[in-house]
């Protein structure tokens, strides 16, 4: 089975404080993998650095066998947890947008999504709501043939309803020759999807491993075992 | 990377309708003042050269406005949230830095032919002035050292906003979770290099006074500036700021490639 994400002990620190250390990972083609930890445990920070936005201090960082940068770009799906997309762009212009610079963009695919999701071309992006955003990003993201779908909190702005519509485009839209990094507080939700588990805390892994053999080995959900870890976390 | 000048002026629609709009409305609010004047064009005259002079200052607070969004926009590309979609494309830091100069050009140019249509709409209106010019506008435009001396003021507007383009990408590899750190670094390293280059211009300047571009760029328009004497303009310093301009271009992509930190 090949590997579509190899992370070796990789470590980035800012000015002021250490965001990763030491952080080691793999990810095989075909698998949903959970990134799970508290907030400032440096989710984020990995998903950046995968998506080539972020420039490892140490370590190495393989992307379908690619160092980050260009071409590893144009095979990485990435979803913010902010709205990365402008306000004056409507919802088709953002999908042109996307049609111009990604090849691997599907138009008739994204076509498809906005109708699942009730969303309209010519609604401007400045005007939709949090959710409604997050569901035009969404269909952005899987609108792309990608080999690897990096998404940082992608039920942020959703109400259950929406969130079981995007789950189910999520199912629907996973293909078995790409992967998929997913991080959300929403554990309970998800967790099903995940084949494998990575928790974070303080920039470090402090567990990791298939999602079916922690909750064998520990006779516990995914969720109950987020609490068991991070209960210090819960308790400060 | 022309893709990406497409859409950036996409997002600036507005903002150059608004711009234009404004202009226009200067435009006539200056060419009111020739109202009653038609019956006594020679009158006019003196009257008529104060007012496209308005109108070219006017032009350049326009430009200037425009170049400190180009600034703003770029730095909320990096320091806010649609950076995400601009860094996240497949593209290389030169492209995306690329197309922050071309829509510097465009503003340039768009500047430059408001700047002359406002002259021409004043022209017709104003009978006094459109005696004075109308039979130097052709050769004028004509005038060879004009646009060199154009060029030549491009070149270095350009290289300044490099400069400023490398100063706010530097401070952003820098750090992350310190934004507002990342922003007091980025004005300290702009104002660092352009202090650094002025001393060293000055320097320069004083080593090799006797180098000078001599130009006549108005010389087909004698009514303004040093009509057909030679002008003489500094030729050391404008030339190590373009080289300055061009470093902290080929700086700003490389850190874009490698170095960044959104």
């Amino acid at each position: 089975m090949s590997m579509v994400v190899q992370v070796s002990h990789l470590t980035k620190r800012y000015i002021t404080m250490t965001a990763l250390s030491d952080v080691t990972l793999e990810l095989p083609e075909g698998h949903i993998m959970g990134l799970l930890g508290p907030n400032g445990s440096g989710k984020t920070t990995l998903m950046k650095i995968l998506a080539g936005l972020v420039s490892p201090t140490s370590g190495s960082v393989l992307i379908d066998e690619m160092a980050p940068g260009i071409r590893t770009k144009a095979v990485v799906s990435f979803l913010p947890d902010v709205n990365h997309l402008d306000r004056w762009m409507s919802v088709g212009e953002a999908g042109d947008f996307y049609a111009d610079f990604y090849l691997d963009f599907d138009r008739k695919r994204f076509d498809e999504l906005l109708g699942i999701m009730g969303l309209t071309a010519v609604q401007k992006i400045g005007s939709l709501s949090k959710g409604m955003v997050e569901k035009t990003r969404l269909s952005l993201v899987f609108s792309r043939k990608a080999r690897l779908y990096v998404l940082d909190e992608p039920f942020g702005g959703l109400d259950p309803l929406a969130r079981r519509q995007v789950l189910d485009a999520l199912v629907a839209n996973f293909r078995t020759d790409c992967s998929m990094i997913l991080s959300t507080q929403m554990v309970a939700d998800v967790e099903h999807f995940f084949d494998d588990v990575v928790f974070l805390d303080d920039g470090h892994v402090v567990l990791s491993g298939e999602a079916e053999d922690l909750r064998t080995r520990r006779g516990a959900s995914i969720e109950d075992i987020y609490r068991e870890v991070y209960g210090h976390v819960e308790a400060r | 990377m022309w893709k990406l000048v497409r859409y950036q002026l996409r997002g600036r629609r507005l903002l150059y309708t608004i711009g234009l709009i404004v202009m226009g409305a200067l435009t006539l609010y200056q060419a009111t003042r020739f109202i009653g004047m038609h019956e006594s064009p020679v009158q006019s005259a003196p009257v008529s050269m104060n007012v496209p002079l308005m109108m070219a200052l006017f032009w350049v607070v326009f430009y200037m406005v425009m170049t400190v969004i180009n600034i703003v926009t770029y730095t909320q590309d990096l320091y806010g949230d649609t950076g995400y979609l601009v860094f996240g494309l497949p593209l290389r830091g030169a492209q995306v830095l690329g197309s922050r100069i071309v829509l510097l050009v465009i503003d340039t140019l768009m500047t430059l032919l408001g700047g002359m249509t406002s002259v021409i709409v004043l022209a017709c209106l104003a009978p006094g002035l459109a005696q004075q010019i109308r039979p130097w506008v052709g050769p004028f435009l004509l005038t060879r050292d004009y646009w060199v001396m154009c060029l030549g003021v491009l070149a270095v507007i350009v290289s300044f906003m490099s400069i400023m383009f490398f100063g706010v990408t530097f401070g952003k590899t820098l750090t992350n979770s310190k934004k507002h750190l990342g922003s007091i670094f980025s004005a300290l390293v702009v104002i660092a290099v352009l202090w650094a280059s002025a001393q060293f211009g000055i320097m320069l300047e004083t080593r090799f006074s006797g180098v000078r571009l001599y130009l006549r760029p108005w010389e087909n328009l004698p009514i303004v500036g040093t009509g057909t004497q030679p002008a003489q303009f500094p030729l050391i310093a404008p030339l190590m700021f373009v080289m300055l301009g061009v470093l902290a271009f080929v700086m700003t992509s490389w850190l874009m490639d490698r170095k960044l930190n959104l």
